[in-house]
């Protein structure tokens, strides 16, 4: 009845392979002003100056100050998804002995904490207890062959020794003493079962510990390290490498910070065995501050007092963390895109540079500084 | 298809009845707020737009940027036509087709009003929704009856800004005792589509109407990131509170207490407040903090009216 | 079986549109219209029609109720004049640019100020250019036959239509008219198939009339146009058909004493009842060769048509109810733009007369025929019945 047929040779420039639209006659238009195709042919990212990024590498204010910079935001989230013993691992990574520390540690993670300024600093040492006390055990690396002795039993030695085995090394521990890690012992914040449990990690590990020995044989090993309960003098501070190469010094006065020290030595001798340049792990960088976070997105939520958690509480307390610099998919960025530019991939924002127009929305609504505006170009 | 698991913290739909590549500013409210609305109502749903900044984002020929219908009209004529398409819809047999009319807030206050007034009194069975961005913005910030006090617009220069209140229209629309009229923002997209879904089920009552605040970042003279910041600053300053009316104008109810955070805080990330706050500007910051307080006041009395007591509005915490 | 009624011209749209199966009606009251909706609000409500009836605040939102309303598809109508006329005036153009066939009745009344309520076709002449088809309508039957016509060919070439019938001579004056039963019309006018993609449909969601760059809007306009130039060859072909269902003839004009005509009176609207008596009257007394061309379609303008009947007469007489003002009577400047491309053509003069109802006689067209007879060329604007 009507002249309403497209011409055939008009194809929508979305679909992939076929040819643009042509208007190369007025029949090649529709009949009424009418839409032939969607708006997608209009690549709005060109409109950009600057880009969204979604990084994975920043970290909240707690991780900075911890002598062994676990990633709390990360373990924390863990907790939320009820994945306990993959939130355990997270610390293991970087902290051997969570079930002491989560006793003794002085906590200077809270202190920085971005919570504060809404209410209280989520307490992190008693979900790191909480989660050490889940007793995970790992796994030695494989044998690399290479014989380590540490000299001393101290909290040092032995997280010394923890992760030389994690790395598959050999590892005797010398103690002048009778006693191992006799320093933590009779205090009111550590019980002795406590102390024994991870002594006992570090034995099935595989570290051998041998007791009364004043003045060890030390040459039939690649190398050694003494974990002391001061700052030693003559070795460098952040590496433990001393004048002989073969022998690496760490230690504090402070118990953790001691742990601290130690499990930068024992990074450092584990590269002199494999073969590595010397260099020390680098200070976790792309700190979130509080004017990073978006306060309006996290509702009001007492700490949680007791420090002995019950797996309930320890869930609340890690949802009580806004998990700075780590995404946990709270969909946001994706909520909040006035151009539809952020897709969900895998339960993940991806940004569709096509299309994204560079306004920033996702950077102010992400609650939690993870997405970053950068220059397009620099 | 299987059930799909996510993390995400919204309950909102997956589905997106909206094309990337519209032509929209960065951090477009208004953009952001029809993303929300037609996850809300999903894709059965004919939209009637004005002549307002939708014309150009929706797309130019020959491209569309929505998964539904558009009818572009002229201005004043958002609402007749969304019921003219209703009417249509029904006589040709398609009766559960929404009819969404969506204007700014010039063709709302100002020239749509009469249309806008006839459809809600004759109860026309038609969503209307404006997203106000508070002035003229498609033509270039010219001021509206929209347009808040002590603001800057470019025909309310500084030395002389918008001298009256904001048109209150949510009242105007509870005077013709409309079943809903809302308020709601992209800040709070669980509160938007809430509403949406409540005015899409209320079909065959009358005219709903929902108010939205959509914040213009070069309207407003602000960087295009703090868009849904902002909105959500208006409602934690009272500034725009969110609101439901329902019943015909009888039931008032508060949908979020906000935080009470300073006015001051809102207007400051706006250059178009700038000379409040600068010498002389006072009297307009006085203005402008008046009537946020004489709306919040009034509004708290009605729910009261209602519900008899405050207690009732969450606090704290609102998406 | 149709049936004669004594009705007035406004009842007669009413009747035609109730026939016409209209599914929405949207309107707004003015004099001398009025009386239109009245009765098909009264159908509707009766159920005598399933349609659907917006009693909408003004004109503008009449028309655009109607214009919402066809982009569905529904088949639409509504009715006004002079000033509600104007008040839509944007409307149609939205309606002819989307492309949508609404049919409406304009009652032809003068445009305020002054205040008037009577007639003359300023009102619908000021919206030739909005891409309306425009029909007038000499008589309630004409009136009652053009709605039809009207939506018949408004739906295959996808523009509006305006029939246009003068304030109180027809509007409100009785006489009989066949009425046809709705299996008659029926016959001659199918539901509204509005084709592929000129409604809106959700399960092909398109933008319509949206923005258009410069670069594609023209083709818009020229196909608006093109689309006219079409009309006539379906007015044609309608009115053929109206005549083999109904049996009455229209064509884009009526001749009247043409065949062996010299001179010849253009007119248009009821005052053509009082040209016919007058022309009839000098035949017979004076023996003067002397006809009629009664304009009913002029949007589109049917140039050949009119050339072909008007080329090789002796004199022409336009008579205009309405003033261009700053230039001339309407009808008359379009019948000289029409003649031009003759390369014989005959002179053709242009009087004025019976603005804002002014009344007008037998009489007052014998002097205008005197006028013209007398005359040789056109030197100004010839006021007929003004105190000068």
């Amino acid at each position: 009845m009507a002249d309403n047929k497209l011409p055939p040779s008009v194809y929508p420039p979305d679909e992939e392979g076929k040819e643009p639209l042509v208007f190369k006659h007025v029949d090649d238009y529709p009949e009424v002003p009418v839409t032939l195709t969607t708006m997608k042919f209009n690549k709005t990212g060109a409109w950009r100056n600057v880009k969204p990024v979604i990084t994975d590498h920043k970290v909240g204010p707690c991780v900075g100050p911890c002598p062994m910079w676990v990633l709390i935001p990360k373990f924390m989230d863990l907790v939320v998804q009820e994945r306990l013993e993959d939130a355990a691992r997270v610390i293991l990574e970087r902290n051997p002995f969570p079930s002491i520390t989560g006793r003794i540690c002085p906590a200077p993670c809270e202190k920085p904490c971005n919570r504060r300024k809404l209410d209280e600093p989520v307490a992190i040492r008693s979900v790191e207890r909480f989660l050490g006390d889940l007793g995970v055990i790992e796994e030695p690396g494989e044998p690399t062959g290479k014989k380590v002795a540490i000299v001393g039993s101290n909290i040092a030695g032995l997280a010394a020794a923890y992760y030389l085995r994690r790395w598959g090394h050999e590892v005797t521990v010398f103690e002048s003493g009778s006693v191992i890690c006799e320093h933590l012992r009779g205090r009111e914040d550590l019980p002795e079962e406590v102390l024994e449990r991870e002594i006992e990690k570090v034995k099935t590990m595989g570290a051998e510990i041998i007791t009364n020995a004043a003045d060890p044989d030390l040459s039939g090993f690649d190398a050694v390290l003494y974990a002391m309960t001061e700052v030693p003098k003559d070795a460098d501070k952040t590496t433990g490498v001393t004048d002989d190469p073969r022998i690496f010094k760490a230690g504090h006065t402070e118990p953790v910070r001691s742990m601290g020290a130690a499990k930068k030595a024992a990074l450092s001798v584990h590269q002199y065995l494999t073969g590595q340049e010397i260099k020390p792990e680098p200070r976790p960088s792309g700190v979130v501050t509080p004017s990073q976070v978006n306060y309006f997105h996290f509702p009001l939520a007492p700490r949680t007092k007791n420090e002995d958690m019950s797996k309930e509480e320890a869930i609340y307390e890690a949802n009580r963390c806004f998990s700075c610099g780590n995404c946990n998919s709270c969909g946001n960025c994706w909520v909040y895109c006035p151009d539809n530019a952020i897709q969900w991939v895998n339960d993940l924002p991806v940004v569709n540079y096509d299309y994204c127009k560079g306004c920033g929305v996702c950077v102010v609504e992400c609650p939690r500084g993870v997405i970053d505006l950068e220059p397009e170009w620099k | 298809m299987s059930e799909k698991k996510t993390r995400r913290i919204w309950d909102v739909p997956d589905d997106e009845n909206f094309y990337y590549g519209h032509t929209a500013c960065q951090g477009c409210g208004g953009a952001l707020a029809m993303r929300l609305a037609l996850k809300a109502l999903g894709t059965d749903v004919a939209v009637t737009i004005p002549a307002c900044c939708w014309t150009i984002i929706a797309g130019g020929f020959p491209g569309h940027a929505l998964k539904v219908p558009v009818f572009h009209t002229a201005f004043e004529t958002a609402a007749i036509v969304a019921a003219g398409i209703k009417g249509g819809l029904e006589v040709t047999g398609r009766k559960s087709t929404i009819s969404l009319a969506w204007a700014g807030d010039g063709g709302t206050f100002d020239i749509g009003l009469q249309a806008l007034s006839g459809a809600a009194e004759r109860g026309e069975d038609i969503i209307y929704a404006v997203y106000d961005n508070e002035a003229y913005m498609n033509t270039g910030i010219q001021r509206s009856s929209a347009t808040p006090p002590g603001a800057w617009t470019t025909t309310t220069p500084a030395k002389r800004p918008n001298p009256r209140p904001k048109k209150n229209l949510m009242e105007i629309m509870a005077a013709h005792k409309v079943p809903y009229a809302a308020t709601a923002t992209p800040a709070y997209p669980e509160d938007l589509i809430r509403k949406f879904r409540k005015a899409k089920e209320m079909a065959g009552q009358g005219l709903r109407f929902i108010h939205i605040l959509a914040p213009c970042p070069p309207g407003w003279k602000m960087a295009s990131d703090y868009s849904v910041h902002s909105a959500r600053l208006a409602v934690e300053s009272r500034v725009f509170p969110l609101y439901e009316i329902e019943d015909g104008g009888r039931k008032y109810t508060i949908n979020y207490w906000p935080k009470g955070i300073p006015i001051e805080e809102y207007l400051k990330i706006q250059g178009r407040f700038r000379h409040l706050f600068k010498p002389g500007g006072e009297k307009w910051l006085e203005a402008f903090k008046e009537f946020v307080e004489e709306n919040w006041n009034q509004l708290v009395e009605k729910h009261k009216l209602t519900h008899g007591t405050t207690d009732n509005i969450p606090r704290g915490y609102y998406k | 079986m149709s049936f004669k009624k004594v009705t007035t011209g406004n009842h007669a749209v009413s009747y035609a549109v109730w026939s016409s199966r209209v599914q929405i009606i949207s309107a707004y009251p003015i004099t001398p219209q009025t009386q239109i909706v009245e009765l098909l609000s009264e159908i509707v409500a009766e159920g005598k029609l399933q349609a659907k009836f917006i009693t909408v605040e003004s004109e503008h939102s009449a028309m655009a109720a109607c214009i919402g309303a066809s982009a569905t598809g529904a088949r639409a109508f509504t009715a006004t004049s002079a000033q509600g006329l104007a008040l839509m005036h944007e409307m149609l153009h939205w309606a002819a640019g989307a492309r949508l066939p609404i049919v409406m009745a304009n009652v032809n009344r003068a445009m305020a100020p002054p205040w008037s309520v009577w007639t003359d076709q300023n009102d619908s002449l000021a919206q030739l250019v909005t891409g309306w088809m425009q029909i007038y309508n000499e008589s309630n039957q004409e009136v009652y036959d053009s709605v039809i016509i009207g939506y018949k060919v408004a739906e295959q070439v996808h523009l509006p239509l305006m029939t246009v019938l003068d304030a109180f001579i027809l509007s409100h004056t009785s006489e009989p008219v066949e009425i046809h039963t709705q299996e008659e019309v029926d016959e001659y006018l199918p539901p509204y198939d509005p084709g592929e993609y000129y409604t809106i449909k959700t399960e092909d969601p398109r933008g319509y009339g949206l923005l258009t760059m410069p670069s594609d809007y023209y083709e818009f306009r020229y196909k608006v146009q093109r689309a006219h130039e079409r009309a006539i060859e379906v007015f044609k072909k309608e009115f053929k058909n109206f005549e083999e269902v109904f049996g009455r003839k229209h064509w884009f004009f009526e001749e009247f004493m043409m065949d062996d005509a010299d001179y010849v009176i253009v007119t248009s609207g009821s005052l053509s009842s009082d040209v016919k008596y007058a022309v009839a009257k000098l035949r017979k007394e004076k023996g003067l060769k002397i006809g009629v061309l009664k304009m009913r379609v002029v949007r589109p303008y049917p140039f050949e048509e009119v050339r072909k009947v008007l080329g090789d007469r002796k004199k022409i007489a336009v008579i205009d109810r309405n003033i261009g003002f700053g230039y001339h009577g309407v009808f008359y400047e379009e019948l000289k733009s029409a003649l031009y491309p003759l390369e014989k053509r005959p002179p053709v003069f242009g009087y004025i007369i019976g603005i804002g109802g002014r009344d007008v006689t037998p009489a007052d067209i014998e002097d205008i025929i005197d006028d013209m007879l007398k005359r040789d060329e056109m030197t100004e604007i010839i006021w007929k019945g003004v105190r000068l």
